[in-house]
C-alpha cells in the first residue's frame, strides 16, 4: 500500500498511526545550536546544488565561498545563495580559495572522483573538516591517501553515503536486523540501480569553458567535462558512483566484507561511451550465520518496472526492501514465520491492513488465502531528505555533538567491493578479495 | 521524443502529469540536451513541491505547529508567493489552503519571509494544495532553464491543461494553441504568454469553492491567460469559482489577462475578456 498523502501531511496522523516523525524540529529552530559553521563548496554541479539546498534547510551555516571551474555553476550557486541572504566569494581554483579563505570550518566537495584526492587532502591539511560525495576517489590508492590525510590531520572526513543517516535505514539496521533479527537468516540480497536511457549531457553554448582552462584542470574537452562519469580517467563509472552506495548498505547491514565477486557487463547500448552501461554482479559475503549472496544490477537503459533503486534483503523469516525513495520501502513476513505481534507492540513494524475483496458476512467463513507474505510498513517517517540528514550529522559532528555516520574508513570497503566487480567484468572471472584489499 | 521539421518535442512524467517541451531550433541534439537539463530540474522541483513525498517542503510545512518556521527551497517560496498574490487578486477564489480545517485562507495561515525563503505557519494543521498552480510554476521554471541555453522559441505543456509559449517559432506570429470544449473548439496564437484551463470535464467536479467549501458551480470550464504559467494556472482555477461579474472586475484591474468560460450546463465557450493584442478564434461552425 502506498502511504496516503494525508498520512504524512498531517502532524496528528503520525501519532495516530504509530509513525515516528524523525528530526521533527523545524529547520529554523535548529540554528540555536551554537555559532554558525562557515562553509565552502567545491563543485557547484547538480550534486553540489543539492548539498547547498540541504545545507540551507539544515540551517546554522554560512556558505562563504564556492569554487567551480565552470562559470555557469558559479553563477547558479551565487544566485541561489543570495536568496538566503548569503553573499559568497567565487573561485575557479580550489587552491586559491584555500589560500584566501582563512575563516572556514568545513568544505563540501562535490566534484568528479579523480580530483577528490587532491582537493580533500588539501582541505584536511589546511585544518578543515570535509564532506565528500562518493566515490572517495577514482583509484583505491587515491582513496587510501585521503584516509591517510584524514588520520594525519585529525579532521573529519564524511563520505556522502547518505543512506547511513536516513532514519528508515537506521531503524532497519538497528532495530529490525541487529536487534530483533526479524528476517531470520538472510541468504540473499538483491539490489537494483536503474535509470532510463538518457542522452549525454550538453552545455549552454555561451558557457563553453576554453580548452586551456579545461586542460589546466585535467579535462580533455567540454564533452568529457560534462560526461566525466562515463570516462575511466575521471571516475569508476555509474557502477562505482551508484552501486557502491548500495554495497555500503550491504556492508553496514551484514557487518562483513565480501569474499568473492563475479560479474558480467558491457557497453551494451551506449557504444559512444567508454564506460560500462550495464553490469550484473554477484558477491558472496561470509556472514557468521552462513554465506549471503548479493546480486547487484546496474542498468542505465531502463527504469526497470519503475522501482528504480532498492536493496532487498531476503531472509528465512521475512524480507526487507529498502530504498531512498520511501514509496518503495517495505517489509514482509514469510507465511510460516512466527508472528510479529511483539514487534508490532514495540512499534518496530506497523502491520499493513489488507483490503478484502469483499467483507465476509456473519454466516460466511472468513478464509484468507494462505501462503501469502504479510506486508508491513516502517513506523518511521522522515522530515528531511537523506542528503539533508547526512549533512546534519556532519555539521553536528563538526560541532562535536555526534559521531560521524560514514567516516571515510567506514566507506572504504564498499569502494573496494565496487572496484573489484569492475575488475571481474574485465577479467571475465571470479575475483577473490584478500584481507589486505580492505587495509587502509 | 518526436521530431518534426524545425521542431523537437520531448516528454517527461512528473507531478502525476505529462510534461512536454517543444523547441524550434535547428540543432536537435542541442535542444534535446537542454530539455534533459530542464527535466532534471523538474525532478528536483517535484521533490520540493510534491504532496506525495514526506520530505517535500509542502509536507514539512504541513507538520509545523502554529508559530513555527521552516526554511524551504527558493522555488517553493516563489511558488507560494504567486499563490498568495493570486489569492489576493481574486478575492480568495484561489486558495491553496481550501481544504485546511477549520477553513482560513492561505494568506491567514502562512507568512512568507521577504529576505529569505522561510515559511512561518500562523495556524497549525495547514494543508496546502499546489495542484492548481504547481504545474504552471514548473513550466515557468523550465522555460528559465531553456533561456540559459539561449532557447527561446519554445512551447511547454503540462498535461493538456497549461501551456506556456515563449518566442514565436520562425516565420510565425505565435504558437497555435487549441482550447475549448469537445463541441466548441477555439484557437489562439500564443507568444510570451501562458494559457491554462480548469474545470470539471476531465476529473469531475474537483475544484472547491474556498468560500463555500463545496465544489465550484459557477463554470464548467474556465481558461485564463497570463504572462506566467503559474498565474494562468491559478487564475483558471479561480475563474471556475468566480461569477462572470467578478471575473470581469478582475480583468479590468489586470487587463493583460484573457478570460474564457463555459457556463455550467453549456457546451459553448464565452469570451469574458481579451486584451487588445489577443484574439481567440472559434474553429467550429
Amino acid at each position: 500500500m502506498t502511504m496516503q498523502r494525508r498520512t504524512f501531511l498531517q502532524a496528528g496522523a503520525a501519532a495516530a498511526s504509530h509513525l515516528l516523525v524523525v528530526s521533527s524540529q523545524p529547520a529554523a529552530a535548529q540554528t540555536d545550536g551554537g555559532p554558525e559553521l562557515r562553509l565552502a563548496l567545491i563543485g557547484g554541479g547538480y550534486q553540489g546544488r543539492n548539498l547547498l539546498s540541504a545545507a540551507m534547510a539544515v540551517g546554522g551555516v554560512r556558505v562563504q565561498a564556492v569554487c567551480d571551474i565552470w562559470e555557469y555553476s558559479r553563477r547558479y550557486c551565487r544566485s541561489f545563495l543570495q536568496r538566503y541572504d548569503q553573499e559568497v566569494q567565487l573561485y575557479e581554483d580550489f587552491r586559491e580559495m584555500l589560500d584566501k579563505e582563512r575563516e572556514l570550518d568545513a568544505v563540501l566537495v562535490a566534484t568528479p572522483d579523480f580530483v577528490h584526492e587532491p582537493q580533500v587532502s588539501a582541505c584536511l591539511e589546511a585544518g578543515l573538516h570535509v564532506y565528500c560525495e562518493p566515490m572517495l576517489a577514482h583509484t583505491l590508492d587515491a582513496a587510501r591517501s585521503m584516509i591517510d590525510s584524514m588520520r594525519r590531520s585529525g579532521k573529519l572526513l564524511q563520505i556522502g553515503y547518505q543512506r547511513r543517516s536516513d532514519p528508515r535505514y537506521r531503524h532497519a539496521q538497528e532495530k529490525l536486523i541487529a536487534e530483533a533479527q526479524l528476517l531470520g537468516r538472510v541468504t540473499v540480497v538483491q539490489t537494483q540501480w536503474a535509470q532510463e536511457a538518457a542522452d549525454l549531457r550538453g552545455w549552454p553554448k555561451r558557457y563553453l569553458i576554453p580548452d586551456e582552462v579545461l586542460h589546466r584542470y585535467g579535462y580533455e574537452d567540454m564533452h568529457q567535462f560534462r560526461n566525466w562519469i562515463w570516462y575511466p580517467q575521471y571516475s569508476s563509472g555509474p557502477y562505482g558512483a551508484f552501486v557502491s552506495q548500495q554495497l555500503d548498505v550491504c556492508q553496514w547491514f551484514l557487518d562483513v566484507a565480501p569474499r568473492t565477486v563475479m560479474a558480467s557487463g558491457g557497453r551494451d547500448f551506449f557504444t559512444d561511451r567508454p564506460g560500462l552501461d550495464t553490469v550484473l554482479s554477484v558477491y558472496e559475503y561470509p556472514h557468521s550465520l552462513g554465506p549471503v549472496r548479493v546480486s547487484c544490477a546496474m542498468l542505465t537503459t531502463t527504469s526497470g518496472d519503475g522501482t528504480r533503486q532498492f536493496e532487498r534483503f531476503l531472509g528465512t523469516q521475512g524480507y526487507l526492501q529498502m530504498s531512498d525513495n520511501p514509496r518503495w520501502a517495505r517489509i514482509g513476513r514469510e507465511p510460516n514465520a512466527p508472528d510479529w505481534d511483539e514487534w508490532i507492540k514495540q512499534n518496530y513494524v506497523v502491520k499493513q491492513e489488507r483490503v478484502a475483496a469483499h467483507a465476509a458476512k456473519e454466516d460466511e467463513l472468513d478464509v484468507h488465502v494462505s501462503g501469502e507474505v504479510e506486508q508491513y510498513q516502517f513506523p518511521v517517517m522522515t522530515q528531511a531528505s537523506g542528503c539533508q540528514a547526512h549533512l546534519e550529522n556532519f555539521f553536528q559532528a563538526v560541532r562535536g555533538r555526534e559521531p560521524l555516520r560514514c567516516p571515510a574508513d567506514a566507506a572504504f570497503p564498499s569502494q573496494v567491493a565496487a572496484f573489484k566487480a569492475i575488475e571481474a567484468v574485465q577479467a571475465g572471472a571470479t575475483v577473490t578479495f584478500a584481507p589486505s584489499d580492505f587495509t587502509t | 521524443m518526436r521530431t518534426e521539421p524545425g521542431h523537437v518535442t520531448l516528454y517527461r512524467q512528473a507531478m502525476a502529469t505529462d510534461f512536454s517541451i517543444t523547441i524550434a531550433y535547428p540543432d536537435h541534439q542541442y535542444a534535446r540536451q537542454a530539455a534533459a537539463e530542464a527535466f532534471r530540474e523538474l525532478e528536483r522541483l517535484e521533490g520540493r513541491l510534491s504532496a506525495f513525498r514526506e520530505d517535500s517542503d509542502l509536507a514539512r510545512i504541513a507538520r509545523l505547529q502554529s508559530g513555527q518556521t521552516c526554511v524551504v527551497d527558493p522555488a517553493t517560496h516563489a511558488c507560494l508567493q504567486v499563490a498568495l498574490d493570486v489569492e489576493a487578486a481574486t478575492g480568495g477564489a484561489f486558495d491553496i489552503a481550501y481544504r485546511s480545517q477549520p477553513h482560513r485562507a492561505a494568506s491567514k495561515r502562512i507568512r512568507l519571509a521577504a529576505r529569505q525563503p522561510q515559511v512561518t505557519v500562523l495556524v497549525g494543521d495547514t494543508d496546502l494544495d499546489l495542484g492548481g498552480i504547481g504545474k504552471g510554476y514548473a513550466l515557468d521554471h523550465l522555460a528559465s532553464i531553456l533561456a540559459d541555453w539561449d532557447l527561446h522559441c519554445v512551447l511547454l505543456r503540462a498535461s493538456k491543461s497549461t501551456v506556456l509559449a515563449r518566442h514565436a517559432p520562425p516565420e510565425r506570429a505565435g504558437w497555435e494553441v487549441r482550447f475549448g470544449t469537445a463541441t466548441d473548439v477555439w484557437t489562439l496564437s500564443l507568444r510570451e504568454m501562458a494559457i491554462s484551463g480548469s474545470g470539471s470535464d476531465r476529473q469531475g467536479p474537483h475544484i472547491i469553492d474556498p468560500h463555500r467549501g463545496r465544489p465550484a458551480r459557477a463554470h464548467r470550464l474556465a481558461y485564463a491567460t497570463a504572462a506566467s504559467a503559474a498565474a494562468a494556472d491559478a487564475l483558471s482555477t479561480a475563474f471556475v469559482v468566480m461569477p462572470d461579474d467578478a471575473i470581469r472586475q478582475y480583468c479590468q484591474r489586470y487587463p493583460d489577462s484573457a478570460a474564457y468560460v463555459v457556463p455550467a450546463g453549456s457546451g459553448l465557450l464565452r469570451v469574458l475578456h481579451e486584451p487588445p493584442t489577443m484574439e481567440a478564434v472559434a474553429l467550429s461552425p
